[in-house]
């Protein structure tokens, strides 16, 4: 039950950061990004009208994602040996009361929409920032933060700047893709150099949100983390470490868009950036929310200052990575099932046939995944028409999992296949069997011309970043803290390229046609590098 | 070639799906032990009157539900004082009764203050292992 809690626990907070973002992120936007220009009255106010209803989204989000957690999952969580809910000795807490504040505030801010919408006076826009304020101000309760033994006060303060940075950012860039769908259809020689000056001014906010992202977050890694030993050699630091490469990575697009905002010569290049610069932004807040997402997950880790015992070495977890022949041959399942624990013993060790099994699992998938990444460059290059057929490989990759990923379940183990359905696990690794054959499926239906919807393309990078992102929050340490954490260290540099890949091939779909090479060359790159990893892989 | 258009629920279909399965997962454990008397896994001569877990993190005691299970056994609820210290806001003391020779599993759910609740085990002997 604890476990399916935190399941639930880290995703509504996710959810709850994602809306935050749309929240407070748009209210920032409103009032410091969409300001009225002559010409562009009537996309201002369409823009301002789509910027309530998310803003009302976001709010949405945040009071449902709440009420959950207060109301529901911690309650149920925390039942008694007769199942009692302690619902009114939970609200008494100190994140119980933080958390009716948050549910408060949210509402407050949702009741506001319409009543802004009705008369947008200025003040009225005042008290709904004033609620943004309250809303961030309050996220210091319900963070790490507020349960540490020392040096709480600043570590609030600094979570709060930090968060509030990353919601400002994140959710302009929401703003922004909505914007941008209303600025490319709108059109015409007012309205586009209108765009350029509103996406020139969120370049301002979003260097002022960066700084509040990169300072507090320093201080906060400097308290969280400790140093370089604790940088690597757990959970919380390669998290950490994951956040700045997604955050560079999201740099990377917003310092082209600005590059291209630059170089348009301002009114007059209109066109260009409006071809471009959508697309970015888009892939900078898928970026956006797997970093949040991220963040949420961080949250369930011990800060690496307190993991001491069970800290990996550097030499530890560099030995994971160096190159060694694949495992060709796997140990027959009959000594897999006399040799492991019962799934439930929480405590048991792994044994060598458990560990055998899986890296052969891991390299046979990374043969799968290498040879789709060279036939998806080869395609690229347009060497070979043939090769464009390389997501039917998916296919076969799926069958591999749905056979080897549960050997106590049908076809190899005693559990049959319906009986094994009500197994959390067994369900979730069918679900993602199912997803990898979607994946392989409709990109290969894109590619030889048998799916021509223009939504079509978008579902293969939709998969591969909710691949990547649930690699890259995804850990089964429990109780062995420094050998789960070794076992799934390679997780985080194949959830990164997952995630690259999702947002390089989004961009070959969406860009221009002469702008396609070189992200085409890029997502094609991750496929093949995550192969190799996985080929290397070990659990030893 | 045949070419077909699914139906535009489709995408949004697989789009639900996929951020159902790419949610954030429950990480390791938030609270953890820093330090146990006994440690896990001890051989102790002698039964232990107490077990005493200090956490990386404050704990809102009132919600911490200890089992206490010899090999074997089913797991029993083990009651905590109602007074505690409240300068240690990061420790838990687990009174024991007496206990027989054998292997013993202590099983302990908290809640830490910033709303996380974690589970764990500490396994200890007492005597020589049966």
């Amino acid at each position: 039950m604890t476990l399916l809690a935190g399941f639930l626990d880290v995703l509504l907070r996710g959810v709850g950061t994602v809306g935050l973002s749309a929240a407070v992120g748009g209210l920032v936007y409103v009032l410091l990004v969409l300001r009225p220009a002559p010409g562009a009255g009537g996309l201002v106010a369409a823009a301002r009208a789509r910027a309530l209803a998310l803003i009302a989204a976001g709010a949405l989000a945040v009071a449902g994602a709440t009420a959950l957690l207060l109301l529901v999952v911690h309650p149920w969580a925390l039942a008694d040996e007769a199942g009692r809910w302690p619902l009114g000795q939970f609200l008494t807490t100190e994140f119980g009361l933080a958390a009716l504040g948050r549910l408060a505030l949210a509402l407050l801010l949702l009741a506001s929409v319409p009543w802004i919408r009705r008369a947008p006076a200025p003040g009225r826009w005042a008290v709904a920032a004033g609620l943004g304020v309250l809303l961030m101000a309050n996220a210091a309760w319900l963070a790490h933060a507020v349960s540490r033994l020392h040096g709480r006060g600043p570590l609030m303060v600094g979570t709060v700047l930090h968060q509030l940075g990353a919601v400002v950012w994140v959710g302009g860039l929401i703003h922004l893709v909505a914007f941008a769908l209303l600025w490319r259809r709108a059109g015409g020689p007012a309205i586009e150099p209108f765009g350029v000056r509103v996406l020139a001014r969120f370049s301002a906010v979003a260097i002022g949100s960066l700084v509040l992202v990169l300072g507090p977050g320093i201080y906060l890694a400097l308290s969280y983390v400790g140093g370089w030993g604790g940088l690597v050699g757990t959970g919380y630091g390669v998290m950490v470490l994951t956040k700045v490469a997604l955050l560079i990575c999201a740099l990377v697009l917003g310092g082209l868009n600005f590059l291209i905002l630059r170089r348009s010569g301002g009114d007059r290049g209109a066109g260009a950036v409006a071809a471009r610069v959508p697309a970015f932004i888009e892939a900078e807040v898928g970026l956006g929310i797997t970093l949040l997402l991220a963040a949420a997950s961080l949250t369930s880790l011990p800060p690496s200052v307190d993991v001491v015992a069970a800290r990996a070495t550097p030499a530890e977890v560099a030995a994971r990575f160096r190159p060694a022949m694949p495992r060709w041959s796997s140990p027959p399942v009959s000594e897999l099932l006399a040799a492991a624990a019962p799934i439930d013993d929480t405590l048991a060790k792994r044994q060598p046939e458990e560990y055998a099994w899986s890296e052969y699992n891991h390299h046979a998938a990374g043969s799968f995944v290498f040879l789709m990444g060279l036939l998806a460059l080869l395609d690229r290059a347009g060497w070979s028409r043939w090769a464009r057929h390389w997501p039917l490989l998916f296919l076969g990759l799926a069958a591999f999992l749905f056979v080897r990923n549960d050997p106590r379940a049908w076809p190899l183990g005693p559990a049959g296949f319906w009986e094994s359905m009500v197994l959390p696990d067994v369900l979730q690794h069918r679900l993602v069997v199912l997803l990898v054959a979607a994946l392989g499926l409709f990109e290969w239906m894109v590619r030889s011309g048998r799916l021509t919807r223009p939504a079509g393309p978008l579902v293969f990078p939709l998969l591969c970043a909710a691949g990547g992102g649930l690699l890259l929050t995804h850990s089964h340490a429990m109780f062995n803290l420094k050998t789960e954490f070794l076992t799934e260290v390679s997780h985080a540099p194949v959830g990164l390229l997952g995630v690259l890949m999702a947002w390089g091939r989004w961009l070959e779909v969406r860009l221009p046609f002469a702008d396609r090479r070189i992200p085409g060359w890029i997502w094609g790159a991750c496929m093949t590098i995550i192969g190799l990893i996985l080929l290397v892989y070990r659990e030893t | 070639m045949t070419r077909f258009s699914p139906p535009a629920v489709g995408p949004a279909l697989l789009l639900c799906l996929v951020l159902v399965l790419a949610a954030p997962r429950p990480g390791s454990p938030h609270a953890i032990v820093l330090e146990s008397s006994p440690v896990h896994d001890a051989v102790l001569e002698r039964a232990p009157g107490q077990v005493t877990l200090r956490f990386n993190s404050k704990i809102e005691k009132r919600f911490t539900r200890i089992t206490l299970a010899a090999a074997d056994q089913p797991p029993a609820a083990v009651a905590l004082p109602e007074s505690d210290d409240p300068a240690r806001p990061d420790r838990i003391v687990v009174p024991l009764g007496p206990l027989a020779p054998g292997v013993y599993v202590l099983r302990y759910r908290v809640l830490a203050v910033d709303g996380h609740i974690t589970e764990g085990a500490l396994r200890f002997t007492v005597g020589p292992p049966r």
